[in-house]
This record gives structure tokens, sequence and C-alpha cells, in this order.
């Protein structure tokens, strides 16, 4: 008997342990209902390690973000300057090459922004209604119905469609090399700063 | 045995099932040892044992499932800006996207940056939560501004805190016994908190300003990286080094 117990006592060690490794990582939630306690698995990918592996469509829209919705003149002024040094890169990296004429550099900066205004006036129509869901379930955070559920993957789907839809436009908004340049700055700067936590089923 | 049916219910997840068994199963167990021998006195109390050892095992699976990582996008920087080279100034900016997360709706974004001589500015974003009481959405950036002081070069630090929650949500008895340190990459675990933090961002100069700038000053003889060079759009994002070189259009040498 005593044997019996202590296998069973070993075995039940090794489920716990199991059980907690799994989760300290993440827990797979089960499909339908999805309740305050089992969420979907989720990965961080921190982008100073693999850059390569933040997609296209995050790292637009942070900076979509970074530049939309800048309403006084002081905002506006830093925006523009963060969009300048982001194009200003191919200079740089040539010192042969002539500078970009100004007018030209301006035109790209305002085509960046148009850009990103379009981005968060489409954008934000899905914000308002990813938080009106949230804010069904807040505070109690009730099991998220199925249906809510789908809703807000739908949300992110939609989103992601609007930011690839818009990227695609980049190179018949802004300059040829503008367009390079800013291709450069999202694959050798911004990609190394974001950190991206996602359901990658929705991916 | 049913300790095992147990610990297979906890691996499956089944919470709130399992948890609110456990009493009844030992309710039922003490109803069918009333004589008992000394070895079956043991084997009872190990069998006790292995409900308390399950419970504990519960409670942990309870507490890791509830701080399983959220869908959030950080991102941070840093530039110059102001036209003007009295006027110029450094920009921190933090932005934190909360990815239209479920549970975690409320997103935060902190920027701070200190100079070398210790001047620091902290800014926070306004906080969103959901619409009907701020009418924000579910995003937050943060800007930090410090001026360009001539009289203050050297490396700067920039450190950002992006937090992705929910404020009201009663999770705090189980936030008081959550482990720190959930993940191993600069990542700090606070509460039921989303916690991103980069302690210090610390600035690595790579370019340099050519000899060939007309009005070399004092701050050319700086051993040490260059803050960028003004109105020549250099890629120093990120970057926050001493000194200036100034007053040109000439191409610099970047490394």
């Amino acid at each position: 008997m005593k044997r019996k117990v202590f296998i069973a006592c070993l075995l039940l060690l090794v489920f716990a342990s199991i059980a907690a490794t799994t989760s300290m990582k993440a827990v797979k939630a089960p499909r339908g209902v999805m309740s305050p306690f089992a969420q979907p698995e989720r990965t961080t990918i921190d982008g100073k390690l693999k850059p390569e592996k933040i997609p296209d469509h995050i790292a637009y829209s942070a900076l979509f973000r970074l530049i939309a919705k800048r309403d006084t003149e002081a905002e506006k002024q830093r925006g523009r300057a963060y969009i300048r040094q982001a194009l200003g890169c191919t200079a740089c990296s040539n010192q042969s090459k002539p500078d970009k004429s100004r007018e030209s550099e301006e035109a790209d900066i305002d085509a960046l922004i148009a850009a990103a205004e379009d981005f968060n006036q489409q954008v934000s129509i899905l914000d308002s209604r990813a938080v009106n869901i949230q804010a069904r379930y807040h505070p109690e955070h009730a099991p998220l119905s199925p249906e809510d559920q789908k809703q807000l993957k739908l949300l992110k789907n939609e989103k992601k469609a609007i930011v690839t839809s818009i990227i695609d436009s980049l190179p018949r908004r802004l300059t040829a090399e503008g367009f390079l340049s800013l291709k450069r700055h999202i694959k050798d700067h911004m990609k190394h700063r974001i950190k991206w936590s996602t359901d990658q089923e929705t991916e | 045995m049913p300790e095992v049916t147990h610990a297979t219910e906890m691996l499956s997840i089944n919470h709130e099932d399992t948890f609110l068994t456990t009493p009844g199963k030992r309710g039922n167990m003490k109803t069918n040892t009333y004589v008992q021998s000394t070895r079956r006195n043991q084997s009872r109390a190990a069998v006790v044992s292995l409900y308390i050892f399950s419970a504990i095992s519960l409670i942990g699976l309870y507490i890791g499932s509830s701080i399983s990582v959220q869908a959030v996008t950080t991102y941070h920087d840093v530039w110059l800006a102001g036209d003007d080279e009295e006027s110029q100034y450094i920009v921190g900016c933090a932005i934190t996207d909360g990815d239209y997360d479920w549970e975690y709706h409320h997103t935060r974004a902190e920027a701070t940056l200190v100079s070398t001589a210790g001047r620091t500015e902290t800014q926070f974003s306004e906080d969103t939560e959901y619409p009907q009481q701020t009418g924000l959405y579910p995003y937050a950036l943060a800007e930090a501004i410090l001026t360009v002081d001539e009289n203050d070069v050297g490396d700067y630090h920039f450190e950002t805190l992006h937090t992705s929650t929910c404020p009201i949500a009663n999770f705090a008895s189980v936030n008081s016994i959550l482990p720190v340190a959930l993940f191993s990459q600069g990542y700090a675990y606070n509460g039921f908190d989303q916690l991103f933090q980069e302690h210090v961002y610390k600035v690595n100069c790579i370019g340099s300003c050519t000899a060939s700038y007309p009005r070399q000053r004092r701050y050319n003889q700086y051993r040490g990286p260059f803050l960028g060079c003004v109105g020549i759009s250099v890629n120093f994002f990120g970057r926050i080094c001493a000194g200036r070189c100034r007053g040109s259009d000439l191409p610099v040498s970047c490394v």
C-alpha cells in the first residue's frame, strides 16, 4: 500500500510540475467559450532579438499610431521631425548621392502623414467597436461569448487588412527614394524597438 | 486513483469544476473509513496529503492561467526635433497598443528622459479606457521632451513603461502571490498588469561628423559620439549622444 501511495505521490508530483510549467508560460484556451481563466496561447516577440518575426503590419501600425492624430502645432512639429529623420537615411548611406531637395522631402512627409491619417480614420472605427465589446464585459469580466470572441478576431483582421492596404498604397504616395528609406527605417530601425505579444492563431 | 484523475482534470484546465469538487470528495472518503488499522490510517493520511497537494497544484494552475501574456504591441523611440539650432530638443516616445485584447483594455505608456546632468522629464499617456467614460481609444502614447543643452552633453537615458491591464477587475487576491519577472528578456511582471519595462535604454552612437564642417566648434573635439547633425537627416533614432555638429548641409559620414 505504501508503495502505491508513494507511486501516486510521484505521479502527482510529475503532473503538478507539468501543470505549473504549462501555466507559467501560457494556457491554451478551449474552443468556444472563453473564460477569464483560460486565454488563448500567446507568444511575445522581442524585435531586438528577432526583428524578422515582427510583421510589417504591426510595425506600420505603430508608425501610423505615432504620426496620426497630432493636433497642436508642437505635436505636429515633433511628428514631422520623426518622419524627416526616418526618410532621410538614404543621404547618410551614400555620401556621393546628393541630398533630397527640401520640397521633395516635405512632400514625402506630407504624404506619409496623409497615409497615417487615413489609417486613423479607418482604424478608429474598429477601435470604437472593439472597446464597445470590451466595455460590455467590464468590470465583471464574465466569460466572453463566442460571438464577441469572433467579433474581436474579425476586428483584428480588418485592422490588419486596412494597414496592409495603406502599405500597398505607399509606393504611389511617396517618391521612390522616400519609399525605400521608409522601408529601410521599418526593417532596420522600427522592428528592433517593437515588442509584440500575440495570439498566433489570429496572425 | 481519484487523485490522479484530479491531476488530469487540472491539466485539462477545468479549474472551476475540479476546485469545487475537492471538498466533496474528501467528505465521501471520511464516511468510508470509520474503523481503520494503523496502516490504513497512514494510507488515509497520505491520501489527505495528496488532496492538499492537489489543491495547491490547482491554485498554482489558477494563478498561472490568469497571468498569461496579453496581446499588445509596444514601441519606443528617440529623435531630435526643432528646426532652430537654439531651440532643438530631444523627443522620447512610448506607444502601447492593446490590439483589441479583451480583458486588458486599459493601456498606458510612460516615457522618461534623463540627461547626463540629471535633467529628467517624464510624461504619462492619458489613460485610455472604453469610450463611455473617456471617449478615447485602446492605445496610448507618451512623449517626453528635453531641450538640447550645450552644457549638458553625454549619454542620455530613455526609459519607457508600457502597461495593458484592467484596473477594476478584482484579481487582487491572486495578484499578491504572483511571481515577479515572469519573462526572461527585459520584461518584468507586476501582478495582473502586463508590464513591459525597458530599464535603461543606454545610448551608443555610431555616427561622427566629417572634418569638413565649416563651423567646427568645441563639440567636435569631444571624443564621444555625436547627437546628429543639424540640417541633415541622419538616422540617429534611439541614440542620444554627446556633442553636436552644426551649421551645414554637408554630408556626414555615418559608420
